[in-house]
């Protein structure tokens, strides 16, 4: 129990300065060398939730549940689906190349392998930070306030890291001995933003068949987000309960295969 | 724990580490997935049955010829990769210097580089902080120093690498042929610290300089195809491995897979 429960936390505090270190690295280099840096992380999402506004508030209503909400909020519904998936799909993309990423690290210095998904988490979340400054931002120009349930973000966010880690391990781990993990989420990671309740919310989905769009984890964050950010409710409990669970047998899973095959992984890149 | 086991830094046990060499790249999956009913791949020993002991303080040299096993030795004794049989134990703070300048990026400064390596040789912050102006003097690349790193030369590049690695404070030092880079008057420094260091600390130290080898070490040990052939004294150590680097020539059957 304390193996894959306390270990994985233990371990990553005793490796915090390193994790910090190299995450500012890997930060630093994405915008340097360009005048504006930074604001080409803002500039993005608020291009993209400009032009979702324009469109989806004018022309293309996909979603009946999302607006009737009224005007902007369609927008910012699509715009919270986002950047869940877009969390999802830097990680999941990356993660199965980590280890071959980062091969002079670990084969050539003493470098805790397993502080690599913590790593690519954290540079994951500080996108997904500011994307969410951006959604706020907006959410306050259009509604004027925010609702209190904004208050609840740590509650998404934990499970939601807990399952990220553990897959970030998983996929890593089992990536150093094959590249096809990575080809394979090349090919369907583009796929699933539309088997995801993207452009549309799970609301929309008849009632009998929902529960098809659930299998996929990410429908359970994206609408717990939604509640939270959009709806100004608490999360519904059995999409919470569940959403968790999954995440932390997907963290303790992830964790316990990376930890067998490590070894053996840093012995074949 | 017993007073014989503390004047050791590093001791091995009948230490052997096999790679899994594959026949083909699929193979290496159905490895990891059905790998408890059947091997997928042939066994290669780069090391067997190596017994060494450093004792703290000592120096020790490892000579021996490319695919040997030297690299994979210095691996195990830093904890990078397991053994697959055999014990080793090691007391003290380790610092590797497998591989100058492991994890720089170029695009980063010299100086931004100083404080990741730092990270990566187990400096705390503060401590790469305190220790920065050292590793700016002692690489002396002047103003380069706040430069991206691709404007270096590579040899810039090593001596900042070797810099760092030269100011952290590590109770064994390993280190795999890093003299090999830089002008004469670098190596010098290099040397110099080398020689310094010795008092204080363990160093385990891979060259093909035989000269700098019988110079640095109290002890060489030779190793060849994976195994332990000659120990000892440096002198004599290198002396034996040179006259059969002569007799035996470099020929192809050297590197083979398998038992």
């Amino acid at each position: 129990m304390r193996k894959v429960f306390v270990q994985p936390f233990e371990r990553a505090w005793q490796y915090r300065e390193l994790i910090q270190v190299i995450l500012w690295r890997e930060l630093s280099v994405r915008f340097r060398n360009s005048f504006f840096s930074w604001g080409w992380a803002v500039a993005a999402p608020v291009s993209m939730l400009v032009v979702y506004t324009a469109v989806f508030s004018t022309t293309l209503k996909v979603s009946t549940e999302s607006s009737s909400a009224g005007l902007g909020y369609y927008a910012l519904s699509i715009f919270a689906g986002l950047i869940i998936f877009n969390l999802f799909s830097e990680l999941l993309l990356r993660a199965p190349t980590l280890i071959h990423e980062h091969a002079p690290f670990v084969k050539r210095s003493i470098f805790p392998s397993e502080a690599l998904a913590w790593i690519a988490m954290g540079r994951a979340l500080v996108y997904a930070g500011i994307a969410l400054v951006v959604l706020l931002i907006f959410e306050l120009i259009f509604t004027r306030m925010l609702p209190w349930s904004v208050l609840l973000l740590p509650m998404l966010f934990v499970p939601l890291c807990l399952f990220l880690l553990g897959a970030t391990w998983f996929l890593a781990a089992l990536g150093a001995f094959t590249r096809d993990v990575s080809h394979l989420f090349i090919t369907i990671v583009p796929l699933f933003l539309f088997a995801t309740p993207v452009f549309y919310s799970a609301l929309d989905v008849a009632e009998p068949v929902r529960w098809v769009l659930y299998l996929n984890p990410l429908t359970g964050f994206i609408e717990i987000a939604r509640d939270i950010l959009l709806r100004g409710s608490w999360p519904d409990p059995t999409t919470y309960l569940i959403s968790t669970l999954v995440a932390v047998v997907v963290f303790v899973g992830g964790y316990a295969f990376f930890t067998r095959y490590r070894d053996l992984a840093i012995d074949v890149i | 724990m017993s007073s014989e086991q503390d004047d050791f830094a590093i001791q091995c046990d009948g230490l052997g580490k096999a790679y899994q060499f594959y026949v083909n790249y699929n193979d290496r999956l159905r490895q990891v997935l059905f790998g408890r009913k059947r091997k997928y791949y042939r066994e290669f020993w780069v090391l067997r049955g190596v017994e060494m002991k450093v004792r703290r303080g000592e120096s020790l040299g490892i000579i021996g010829r490319n695919g040997s096993g030297k690299t994979t030795l210095l691996q195990i004794v830093c904890g990078i990769t397991a053994p697959t049989e055999g014990t080793i134990r090691t007391h003290g703070r380790i610092a590797p210097v497998l591989a100058l300048g492991a994890g720089f990026d170029y695009e980063l400064t010299g100086r931004e580089n100083a404080k990741i390596g730092c990270a990566i040789l187990g400096l705390s912050r503060s401590e790469a902080a305190e220790r920065l102006e050292a590793i700016a003097d002692f690489a002396a690349v002047g103003e380069f120093l706040d430069q991206p790193l691709k404007y270096y030369s590579s040899g810039m590049a090593s001596r900042l690498a070797f810099a760092v690695c030269a100011h952290v404070d590590a109770d064994i030092l390993v280190v795999d042929e890093a003299l090999s880079v830089g002008d004469e008057a670098f190596c010098q420094k290099c040397f110099k610290f080398f020689e310094e260091y010795r008092k204080r600390g363990t160093l385990v130290f891979v060259s093909h300089d035989l000269g700098q080898v019988a110079a640095l070490c109290d002890r060489a040990v030779w190793i060849d195809q994976g195994r332990v052939r000659v120990a000892g004294d440096p002198a004599a150590t290198t002396e034996a491995y040179h006259e059969a680097l002569i007799s035996e020539g470099d020929r192809v059957d050297r590197f083979h897979i398998g038992p």
